[in-house]
């Protein structure tokens, strides 16, 4: 597993700079913790609640006036260099897309081949799919005016993501 | 080896050189050529413009001459043979007996490059710019050949090989000229503007001459050229493999 | 004329709107290029084609499907034969739940019904929510690309809207200021619409998902803050499973942008469920309005069509006469053929079959291989059998009958000469090497622009017999 985790890692963060997402891989849960906590340092997040969470933020806000939004995503595709979650309970959605930087924790695990089996992963192909998946491909943009590419239109300008060793 | 030429109505008519140089060059490349006298045209223009029934009987005709052997049969430009392989499927949808027939003289029905270069063998032929010393040459990929039958690279190749002119890049070669047949009279503001577009995009890679194998483009960039007083010649291709051919 | 046809076709080369076509036509082809290298591109275009046949063939079942889970997950559905129906419920959905603004994210198919009018009609504010459809709208202006629907439009001319609108003075060259602006206005319409209108690009039937593809981000947000999400769709976006749905998740971002997915991605399946604080109402409509009848004809591969722009992109006509010129709401290859095969017939649309060199550029890139330039051929038989221009069609009978036979043929050839004025000879032996500047009718419109050349003294077949006997 660890080898071919690895493999799928690395090309799907090949990808996802590409798209002019951010990246870090960290060798555990508690050190990504530590390094989102400086990365974000005083300004007020909107955050998920989620055990992995705790102890980041150190000034909270709701989602539209909050400077940083903090999720976990559930899988990331190395085909196409997206990072996926389901909204649910404790997973509001506005926290998801409104603040313009966005700081995000993925388990290395997490990381699967193709969109197909992150779909499957996402519970998008069972009986009854969660109401709302979302996978996001690096910052939005635009380049509606005269084709130039303006990052961070309504949805993030400034994603990273934290990609963690061990099933934390 | 025998072939049959299919001159085309618009070399027959307008350019009938380029079919006296097709001719000659094929048999210096060791053919014997057949100018079955009966055929008229392959039934383009009216099928392009919706006309299928008129097409169809046109059709009939290049079907009648051309299948009496069951020698190759070969044209100067590609867009008469994307017709016989391509619209003549959809001409004779309803008649499984003309469309057996059409299959199979479509099946041995070529463009000249891709004949020379395929068929023959022949990547080079060798052939000399008939003109200036060292003149910059665009070549124009004509859409037919190029989409139509996905003939890129043997009409370039066979280029590669003429001695006197050098062969020079230019933006979106395998961009439409505009000319588009019937096009040309019906929308012939927007065919003059992209008639434009291609003769500033040779000028701008310092062409003074541009080739390729549609005698259509031919007509609409020369005509063009000519009417913006450009230095820029226009020549079908064979005018540069066989230049002093006749018959 | 429908809502989908404004005005008859006006093909006219339009320079300014061409500058800025040839610049995103340029961005986009190196983006595919780029695009190609990464899968299989043939075998991908395959995959593709045959999902969609797939789905269009077996469409009525799979909608009847769609609809089951979409209600098993919460959400309702209604079907519109027409643009009318369709309108209707939108609006009835609007002033039912005393809906007073609304968040509108992009939708070809809400431009086709003329949804922004009749919400407008009935006292309901809609703002488009997508940063070209905003600009667009604002200036009271039309979309002129299924994807980029500003892309005609130059910086100065955004600069002077945003100045106008805010009172404050935008420099055309300091583009993310001007986003930045729309994006502050925006953001206000999500956070206080009562309800969110979006289209959708993929309904997958087997789990009744509305899959939501965007760059922006104003889809999502449409789709997640106001209490009622109402999506509207052509029945054609179905497919059958996620296996087909996976692979035009990836294809459509690859065909439009060059890029292996899309910046965002939304599923929605039904309203909100299990703590997720999204919209309480979900109601899809599923428009008709002509897909139904194209089903079964020769112009049926049109359905397939995802919706990517790349066929605009490609085409030299669109880019010569710019979006506006089709005069529907679909332009460009695809509106030339969708536009008359949904609007079945009427005068206006059987102009644009008309709008194509028939080069095949649209066909090439197309991902889903909708044979568009034989489309273009069919569409215009059909034209010509259903209001034949007499007298084209006399001409090409004369042709067919002269030249179906050879002594026909070369009595044309010997006569062409004759038959076609003495001024066209005379003119072409004066210039020597038989080019003219003036051609007699029915050629005189080539020579408006172009010299022609005038057919040879000697017909290649003569010469033939000269000379070979």
């Amino acid at each position: 597993m660890g080898e071919r985790s690895l493999d799928l890692v690395d090309e799907w963060r090949a990808r996802w700079e590409e798209l002019d997402g951010r990246a870090h891989r960290i060798e555990s849960l508690e050190e990504a913790q530590a390094l989102a906590r400086e990365m974000i340092g005083t300004a007020t997040v909107a955050r998920w609640e989620d055990a992995r969470l705790g102890g980041i933020a150190q000034a909270q806000a709701q989602a539209p006036e909050a400077e940083v939004s903090l999720l976990v995503a559930d899988v990331a595709v190395a085909d196409t260099g997206q990072v996926g979650w389901a909204h649910g309970a404790g997973r509001p959605r506005g926290a998801g897309v409104l603040p313009s930087r966005q700081v995000i924790l993925l388990s290395q695990d997490a990381v699967v081949a193709s969109l197909a089996d992150a779909l499957a992963r996402l519970g998008a192909t069972a009986t009854s799919p969660p109401s709302s998946l979302v996978l996001i491909a690096g910052p939005s943009r635009t380049a509606d005016i005269e084709q130039r590419v303006i990052r961070g239109v309504h949805a993030p300008r400034e994603i990273d993501v934290l990609v963690y060793r061990g099933t934390g | 080896m025998h072939v049959q030429l299919f001159v085309t109505c618009l070399v027959d008519l307008v350019y009938p050189e380029v079919g006296e140089r097709t001719v000659a060059l094929l048999e210096r490349l060791g053919c014997e050529v057949a100018f079955p006298a009966g055929q008229t045209c392959c039934g383009q223009p009216a099928f392009n413009s919706g006309h299928s029934e008129p097409a169809r009987r046109v059709a009939d005709r290049f079907l009648e001459t051309f299948a009496a052997t069951s020698d190759p049969v070969v044209a100067p430009f590609g867009s008469c043979v994307h017709m016989v392989r391509h619209g003549y499927e959809r001409l004779y949808a309803d008649d499984p007996e003309q469309l057996a027939l059409a299959r199979e003289v479509a099946g041995r029905t070529h463009s000249l490059p891709a004949f020379v270069v395929e068929v023959l063998g022949r990547e080079e032929v060798g052939g000399r710019y008939p003109g200036e010393e060292g003149t910059p040459v665009a070549y124009h990929h004509e859409c037919h050949m190029l989409r139509g039958l996905g003939e890129a690279s043997p009409p370039l190749s066979l280029l590669g090989g003429v001695q006197g002119c050098t062969v020079v890049e230019t933006e979106r070669a395998d961009q439409c000229c505009g000319f588009g047949g019937t096009f040309a009279l019906k929308l012939p503001q927007v065919s003059t503007a992209m008639a434009d577009e291609k003769l500033d995009r040779a000028i701008a890679a310092g062409a003074r001459a541009i080739v390729s194998t549609d005698v259509g483009c031919l007509m609409h960039l020369d005509g063009r050229a000519r009417r913006r007083g450009l230095d820029l010649k226009v020549h079908h291709l064979v005018d540069l493999l066989e230049p002093e051919g006749s018959l | 004329m429908s809502h989908r046809v404004l005005h008859p076709p006006r093909a006219e080369p339009a320079p300014a709107v061409t500058v800025n076509l040839h610049r995103a036509a340029g961005n986009w082809a190196a983006k595919r290029a780029g695009a190609q290298a990464l899968v299989d591109w043939e075998e991908w275009r395959e995959e593709a084609r045959r999902v969609r046949a797939d789905a269009v063939r077996h469409l009525p079942e799979l909608i009847e499907r769609l609809e089951e889970r979409v209600r098993a997950a919460g959400g309702e559905v209604h079907h519109a034969a027409t643009a009318e129906e369709a309108t209707a419920i939108i609006v009835d959905l609007c002033r039912e739940r005393g809906a007073r603004s609304v968040a509108k994210a992009k939708s070809m198919t809400a431009e086709e019904i003329g949804l922004n009018e009749a919400l407008e009609q009935a006292g309901v504010e809609a703002v488009e929510t997508d940063m070209g459809e905003y600009i667009v709208q604002q200036l009271g202006d039309r979309p002129s690309h299924i994807l980029a629907p500003a892309v005609h439009l130059s910086a100065a001319q955004v600069a002077e809207l945003f100045s106008e609108l805010s009172g404050q003075d935008f420099d055309p060259e300091d583009t993310a200021a001007l986003v930045a602006y729309a994006r502050g206005v925006l953001r206000k319409q999500f956070l206080t619409a009562d309800v969110g209108i979006t289209g959708v690009n993929i309904a997958v039937a087997q789990t009744g998902s509305l899959v939501l593809v965007e760059s922006e981000g104003n889809i999502r947000l449409s789709a997640s803050l106001p209490r009622t999400h109402i999506a509207l769709m052509g029945i054609e976006k179905v497919v059958r499973d996620w296996a087909g749905a996976a692979h035009l998740m990836q294809m459509l971002p690859l065909a439009s942008h060059g890029r292996p997915a899309a910046a965002s991605t939304s599923v929605v399946t039904g309203p909100a469920r299990d703590g997720d604080d999204g919209p309480d109402e979900l109601h899809l409509v599923l428009l008709d309005a002509g897909r139904s009848a194209v089903r079964g004809t020769d112009l049926e591969e049109a359905l397939h069509c995802i919706r990517c722009g790349a066929c605009l992109y490609a085409c030299p006509v669109y880019r010569q006469v710019g979006g506006h010129a089709y005069g529907t709401s679909y332009s460009g290859p695809i509106g030339a053929v969708l536009t008359p095969a949904l609007e079945r017939s009427s005068p206006e649309t059987a102009q644009l079959p008309w709008m194509s060199s028939l080069c095949g550029a649209c066909t090439e890139v197309c991902p889903v291989k909708i044979p568009l330039d034989e489309q273009l051929v069919t569409l215009r038989a059909a034209a010509q059998a259903r209001d034949p221009h007499r007298g084209e069609a006399a001409l090409f009978e004369a042709w067919a009958r002269l030249w179906s036979r050879p002594a026909g043929y070369r009595a044309t050839a010997r006569t062409a000469g004759k038959a076609l004025g003495p001024l066209w000879r005379k003119a072409a032996r004066a210039s020597g090497d038989g080019w003219t500047a003036r051609a007699p009718f029915p050629f005189d419109g080539w020579t408006s622009t172009r010299d022609a050349r005038s057919p040879a003294g000697e017909p290649f077949h003569e010469r033939w017999r000269k000379h070979r006997g």
